[in-house]
């Protein structure tokens, strides 16, 4: 398996290419998706390489974006509708939670809905309140709906085709300040299945359950840690919904002690649900009540400084996960 | 946050303690390891020390019998009230404590011991009471590492938090770290550490006098006794040891070294002893069976490319292990004059901790007390000791003659991980070998 450095965002590209080369029913359609490649050039090279019938320019309508992905999806084609900025998905959301999250349910399996839709999520790039959210709680909360959250290179690319393989809507949220994160990915394509965790570090005394972008903070806090003698095991779970928990509670069986780590606010995140799973399942091997790290109940500042006080570090993490393992 | 001060638990059947004394009074400013009372169990009194700094506030009164894990005080911020305010001004009026179901008022208020899940679920597998625990987690929560510790040692030891926290950056076991009271308090892990940093298995945890005796003195296991007793168990249980008799004849070492004190007498040079002789042999030996110049490092032994010959020397109180290094390269003059040096500097306690480490392999002697035949203790990372007994006479048929020798018989222990009974005897052999050709050894190099 040929492997070399790729950015996120070359690597999800690369895995769009891959996918439509090789699936002639997978389409995109997005504003300015076509002819600019996508606000963050996801998408450069599609328009040349696969012509405007499959990757076509919307206006700015993003329910009709996703009106015409359900109808296309349910008539048995793979679309990918991209929506940009996360933050725009309210404008989409009936189509979202009402048609294609139901759709199968209702016409008694009759029908599926293959549609993918991309869009990017996150703080830290000082893009304000209304482009730097993370809302995938909102969306994992609804039955029908897949929620993945690439955290890698290899990621972005393996999930982006695990999305469009899949047989149900999958909402694959991509973050804005990942995109020239570098790391190794194979050349051919391939899929990561959607429920699948990633233990990205193995260790004994903390488990840091990590979401996107947080990941990378994580494995950072964990290094830290791991030179200070605490031994932290890291776990991507990728996918928010299906939800991999077996995994976080069998690492949670080990280590004894837990912290969840995301960006979107910590009130009724998905931290709230793998912790609440946590003590379910591995009540009677916790050493320690299961740490949630999260942003504040407020809206994204767009002040720098106070955006990066919002969005949580590896120095936080580090210093949670301290906490956690504290002896005295 | 105010941090509750307890009745620690000293030994695996204390079931109460009585506050004999507080040593400091309400309102006073406390520092870690400040005493702050003197507690009686119905074997030993101990001072209990603070753990944490604040401010002093007693929750009962001298006289108050309470179980393990009860609060005696409050260490608290400036400025805090006590938890459950009992009345002020140490006026507090305790319910009879032993009284069960009594109203341990203090207790009752901020008691409730806190207990991880997982330390319940590993108590109960592993049998043991978590109520009998200190908690060392946040908040003083009892985790599972507190019952894992406390199973692995069968006598609860108990320890002040700061001080295992030391222990744990020493990389020594607080379990082993020697304590006059059966209370491991951080002054007893600096004692350990400066032990050279070994700590001393206490022979019996549970300290106890037999009934009917009593101690006419005591003598602390820490330092050197304490370095000693650490490394002599360390040894003994680590290693596979046994120990090969074999008596070489020294005639022709003696007849030199009559021959040296004849002539160098008149230049006041000084003659190298039996011993040096051995010594010389042995350094020698040893690079000809390099399987007794090794170390055992997990799965591996590693045959050491350089020969530091450690020499048991007598103190008062114990024994220390100076190290030659390079003994083989030296000539026996050298060695001979490395030998009193060292000695010397071990008696005067002017030894540098640098002359005491990195021997691979040692010579013991008790000659001179007139023993014959030991079993030296091998120091832990060699794989042999070599122990030197009594010159004594001896004799042997030359042909229908029966003339006298004189010999001595040395004790090699070795590591049967290492070395096996027959390649021991043949380094053994070769010391003899040597030792009937004493001239060998005068040269260095």
């Amino acid at each position: 398996m040929n492997t070399r450095e790729l950015t996120y965002v070359k690597a999800f590209n690369e895995g769009m290419h891959q996918i439509m080369a090789e699936d002639p029913d997978v389409f995109l359609i997005g504003e300015d998706v076509a002819g600019y490649g996508g606000v963050f050039h996801m998408f450069d090279g599609l328009l040349t390489a696969y012509g405007d019938r499959r990757v076509k320019d919307t206006p700015i309508a993003e329910q009709a974006i996703i009106g015409v992905g359900v109808g296309a999806a349910a008539r048995g084609l793979r679309p990918v509708c991209d929506l940009m900025f996360m933050d725009f998905i309210g404008v989409a959301m009936d189509q979202i939670f009402n048609q294609a999250a139901k759709m199968k349910y209702m016409f008694g399996g009759a029908v599926s809905v293959p549609l993918t839709i991309t869009t990017a999520g996150g703080a830290g790039m000082s893009a304000a309140a209304q482009h730097s959210q993370s809302l995938e709680a909102w969306l994992a909360h609804i039955p029908g709906l897949k929620v993945a959250m690439p955290a890698s290179p290899y990621d972005a690319k393996g999930l982006i085709v695990g999305a469009i393989r899949d047989d149900n809507p999958v909402i694959v949220v991509l973050n804005k300040k990942m995109l020239g994160v570098k790391g190794p990915v194979p050349e051919e394509l391939y899929a990561i299945p959607l429920g699948v965790a990633n233990v990205v570090q193995e260790g004994d005394d903390v488990t840091i359950v990590a979401i996107g972008r947080m990941v990378l903070e994580a494995t950072k806090a964990a290094q830290a840690l791991g030179e200070e003698g605490i031994s932290a095991e890291v776990i991507d779970p990728r996918t928010v919904q299906p939800l991999d928990i077996d995994t976080i509670v069998t690492s949670a069986k080990k280590t004894n002690r837990v912290l969840i780590v995301h960006e979107a606010v910590q009130f009724g995140g998905i931290g709230a649900e793998i912790s609440s799973q946590v003590q379910e399942s591995a009540f009677d091997y916790l050493d320690a009540p299961v740490t949630r790290l999260a942003a504040p109940f407020a809206p994204v500042p767009y002040a720098p400084i106070l955006e990066n006080a919002y969005i949580p570090d590896a120095a936080r993490i580090a210093a949670a996960a301290r906490q956690l393992v504290e002896r005295s | 946050m105010a941090i509750e001060v307890l009745l620690p638990k000293l030994g695996l059947t204390m079931e109460e303690g009585t506050v004999d004394e507080w040593l400091v009074n309400d309102g006073d400013v406390i520092s870690v390891g400040t005493p702050l009372l003197r507690l009686a169990t119905d074997k030993i009194d101990v001072d209990v020390e603070a753990e944490s700094e604040g401010i002093i506030a007693r929750a009962v009164p001298n006289g108050t019998t309470l179980a393990p894990g009860s609060v005696l005080g409050w260490l608290l911020a400036p400025g805090e009230v006590a938890p459950g305010e009992v009345a002020p001004g140490g006026a507090t009026a305790p319910a009879a404590p032993s009284a069960p179901g009594g109203e341990t008022a203090p207790v009752a208020l901020s008691g409730r011991q806190r207990v991880s899940p997982n330390a319940r679920r590993v108590a109960s597998e592993l049998g043991i009471d978590v109520a009998s625990l200190r908690g060392s987690g946040p908040g003083g929560r009892v985790v599972s590492e507190d019952v894992e510790e406390s199973a692995r040692v069968q006598a609860t030891k108990v320890t002040s938090p700061l001080a295992r926290r030391d222990a744990i950056q020493a990389g020594i076991d607080v379990n082993e770290v020697p304590t006059d009271t059966g209370y491991v308090t951080r002054k007893d892990v600096r004692e350990a550490i400066s032990g050279h940093g070994v700590a001393t298995p206490a022979p019996s945890s549970l300290a106890i006098i037999p009934p009917g005796q009593e101690s006419s003195s005591i003598i602390p296991m820490k330092g050197m006794r304490g370095t000693i007793a650490a490394r002599m168990v360390q040894s003994l249980t680590e290693m596979a040891q046994l120990t090969h008799g074999f008596e070489v004849c020294m005639d022709a070492v003696v007849e030199l070294r009559g021959t040296l004190k004849e002539q160098y007498h008149d230049f006041g040079l000084q003659v190298p002893s039996l011993n040096d002789f051995v010594v010389r042999a042995t350094a020698l030996a040893l690079r000809k069976h390099p399987i007794l110049n090794a170390t055992i490092t997990g799965r591996e032994i590693h045959l050491l490319r350089r020969i530091h010959m450690g020499m048991a020397v007598a103190v008062p109180g114990g024994l220390m292990v100076p190290v030659i290094r390079d003994a083989d390269t030296l000539s026996i003059f050298d060695l001979a004059r490395a030998t009193r040096e060292l000695a010397e500097s071990c008696r005067a306690g002017s030894i540098s901790l640098d002359a005491l480490e990195g021997g691979s392999f040692a010579v013991t002697s008790l000659g001179t007390y007139g023993v014959d035949f030991f079993t030296p203790v091998i120091n832990p990372g060699n794989v042999g000791i070599l122990g030197v007994g009594r010159l004594r006479d001896s004799g042997r048929w030359d042909e229908e003659r029966f003339v006298k020798t004189q010999v001595l018989t040395l004790s090699l222990t070795f590591d049967h991980r290492a070395v096996d009974g027959a390649p021991a005897a043949e380094f053994l052999q070769t010391i003899a070998e040597l030792l009937a050709r004493p001239l060998v050894l005068l040269p260095g190099a």
